[in-house]
């Protein structure tokens, strides 16, 4: 008789929780803004290059900023040496360069994309114009969406 | 349908033994089964959490610090937009020429690759450093360009910025 009684009791929880199972929650919405990238490398003197490849995830500008050169022999300080800096797309094992200047290290981006840029693979170069005699460091920051 | 077929059981099984009879006996249980669904369901607010942004400029940040033998003393400053940094080193005590330098953030000397850089001890002709830059992550800062004694020397830096 008591169990006859229950049953439906726990019928009704049972119910409750079989209608509470399938709560979704819900995700943050992020907003994704530009990234940037730092390249940092090492010219090994005249003549030398180095390239690094980044991603394009969506349609967008891009700005490359050479922001650093230093030599090993005094590190931390800065000089003021003009180098290569160009953009392009990977082509077997170099960068083909659609986009260049040279440059000397700034703060504020010293090549900006013309047009968007399709989501793709891309590559930025830094590379010796005929200045370099000793070895130097560079640092470059890409920001591209 | 299995919940239907149950509930048909289990309302037989009362009429059965007599316990409830009639519709109005099934109807308690409909509204018990019905009240607990609400309260167990009325409850679930799930509040999205909205990503902070980092706080950017335009500001002015200083710092004040004791630089070691061959070590650095570095800030990280965000640009809200384009615009011109200053970096004034204001002093340093004892009286010591040290390198002041502008630069991103990055993997060299002291966590800060440098742009821009001059030796000083500070003092007059502050801001010794001034720079134009787009919107971004900066640093800036002091380093030991082998001048620093044993006991090191306190730094004072200003940063101004966009």
């Amino acid at each position: 008789m008591r169990h006859a009684f229950l049953r439906p009791i726990v019928f009704a929880l049972a119910l409750a929780m079989t209608a509470c199972g399938n709560d979704t929650s819900t995700t943050p919405t992020t907003t994704t803004g530009p990234t940037s990238e730092i390249f940092e490398g090492q010219l090994q003197g005249p003549g030398g290059s180095q390239f690094f490849s980044f991603t394009v995830s969506s349609a967008g500008n891009a700005s490359i900023t050479l922001a650093s050169v230093t030599t090993a022999a005094t590190p931390g300080t800065s000089i003021n040496v003009p180098l290569g800096l160009g953009l392009g797309q990977p082509l077997g094992t170099d960068c083909n360069l659609t986009q260049q200047t040279t440059t000397g290290p700034g703060l504020a981006p010293q090549l900006t994309t013309a047009t968007n840029l399709s989501p793709a693979i891309y590559c930025v170069k830094v590379f010796d114009v005929g200045n370099l005699t000793v070895p130097v460091n560079f640092a470059v920051r890409i920001t591209h969406t | 349908m299995r919940f239907i077929l149950q509930f048909q059981k289990v309302s037989q099984g009362f009429h059965n033994k007599g316990f409830f009879t009639g519709r109005m006996t099934r109807l308690p249980l409909l509204g018990l089964a019905i009240a607990l669904l609400c309260t167990a369901c009325g409850n679930d607010t799930s509040t999205p959490t909205t990503p902070t942004p980092p706080p950017a400029g335009p500001g002015t940040e200083t710092m004040n610090a004791v630089m070691a033998p061959g070590g650095t003393a570095v800030r990280t400053f965000t640009a809200s937009a384009a615009g011109t940094v200053t970096v004034a080193l204001n002093g340093t005590s004892p009286t010591t020429v040290v390198g002041l330098g502008i630069g991103i953030p990055g993997g060299a000397f002291g966590g800060c690759d440098m742009t821009a850089t001059v030796n000083t001890s500070g003092g007059p002709g502050a801001p010794q450093i001034t720079a134009p830059v787009g919107a971004g992550d900066f640093c800036a800062g002091t380093f030991d360009l082998g001048t620093v004694a044993s006991g090191g020397v306190v730094v004072s830096v200003t940063i101004v910025h966009p």
